[in-house]
């Protein structure tokens, strides 16, 4: 796995979190997260011909993905304690792919890995790339109002 | 009619569950608000620097305004129907996710410039959160399929619940 800080350009990054942060920026409410129903997230998913893409173009002009798989973003609120989502595959039944987990904001949730534990804190304008067969899991923000992530899998 | 009134089992089975399935369904879109209540920021319940902190970050909401021309009406139109108001000032879903205790906003007016229309508070989900007013701290529970209806000067506050996932209620302010 790899973890870059200050991604994108701080400009560039400024006006992308700016529209994800948005009020004016959509989400849906998911009842569960992987296959826990005890806890739930909402999501904004960027279909091909989505109207919003260009919010997300600098981020994958730069990542220069062969095939984009999915994208989405993630917003967890906040829970009083951490709430770990399951362990999972973004992709079960195919792995063959690269997963791009982006920080939309700064915040004390966190990406954790399976076998080796290793935790990824949620520092904005920071990416962590890892291959699509390492099953990890996210967990929730105690000290900000929401946890925002854009999550990608492609190839 | 008094002040307040609450009426339960407002719209009809089938019809309160078609509206529920609707507003509570995953395609629904939802906006996050930093802030519940306009201002809140400066200001706090006790002026106290940990109230002022906890409700800083605790202070948030989803919301969507539901006005013309979005298709979205659609969905409310029945209930619309049965209040009859002569005209819409707002009409605004609100949706609060569990916390771990009661969190309630500060007691406020919906529409500060002029308080003279109707409010009414639709409950979409069963929780524990409820509504509370400030002059006689009477508390309506949110129940599925019930309202209250109020004058739009008395100052209410909502408090999130803490045994459902999220507490989903729809306001309308109408004349």
């Amino acid at each position: 796995m790899e973890v870059i800080d200050n991604y994108l350009p701080e400009d560039v990054f400024n006006t992308f979190q700016q529209q994800i942060l948005s009020k004016d920026f959509t989400w849906s409410y998911r009842d569960y997260i992987v296959d826990d129903y005890n806890i739930f997230q909402f999501i904004h998913g960027f279909a091909g011909n989505a109207p919003d893409l260009h919010i997300i173009k600098p981020l994958i002009y730069k990542i220069r993905p062969r095939g984009v798989i999915r994208c989405k973003v993630n917003l967890r609120p906040k829970s009083h304690q951490h709430q770990q989502s399951p362990y999972h595959l973004d992709q079960s039944k195919n792995t063959n792919h690269k997963i791009a987990i982006y920080y939309i904001n700064t915040n004390n949730g966190y990406t954790i890995f399976e076998h080796n534990k290793q935790q990824v804190q949620s520092i904005a304008n920071r990416i962590l790339f890892f291959d699509g067969h390492l099953r990890h899991a996210g967990v929730s923000t105690t000290d900000t109002k929401r946890r925002v992530v854009l999550n990608l899998n492609y190839y | 009619m008094s002040q307040i009134e609450i009426i339960d089992n407002y719209l009809p089975d089938d019809t309160f569950n078609t509206l529920q399935e609707d507003l509570l369904s995953h395609k629904f879109p939802w906006y996050f608000n930093e802030h519940t209540i306009k201002g809140l920021e400066v200001i706090s319940i006790d002026n106290s620097v940990s109230d002022y902190r906890r409700l800083s970050v605790n202070n948030y909401q989803f919301t969507h305004v539901i006005e013309p021309p979005s298709p979205l009406l659609e969905i409310i139109v029945p209930l619309f129907d049965k209040i009859n108001p002569k005209q819409i000032i707002r009409c605004k879903l609100n949706l609060n996710p569990i916390t771990q205790q009661h969190e309630q906003s500060p007691y406020h007016v919906d529409q500060n410039d002029n308080t003279n229309h109707k409010i009414a508070i639709y409950y979409i989900n069963t929780n524990n959160g409820y509504t509370i007013f400030e002059h006689n701290k009477q508390k309506v529970e949110s129940i599925a399929n019930r309202i209250v209806i109020f004058d739009g000067h008395l100052k209410h506050a909502g408090c999130s619940c803490t045994n459902q996932k999220r507490r989903v209620v729809l306001n309308l302010n109408y004349l």
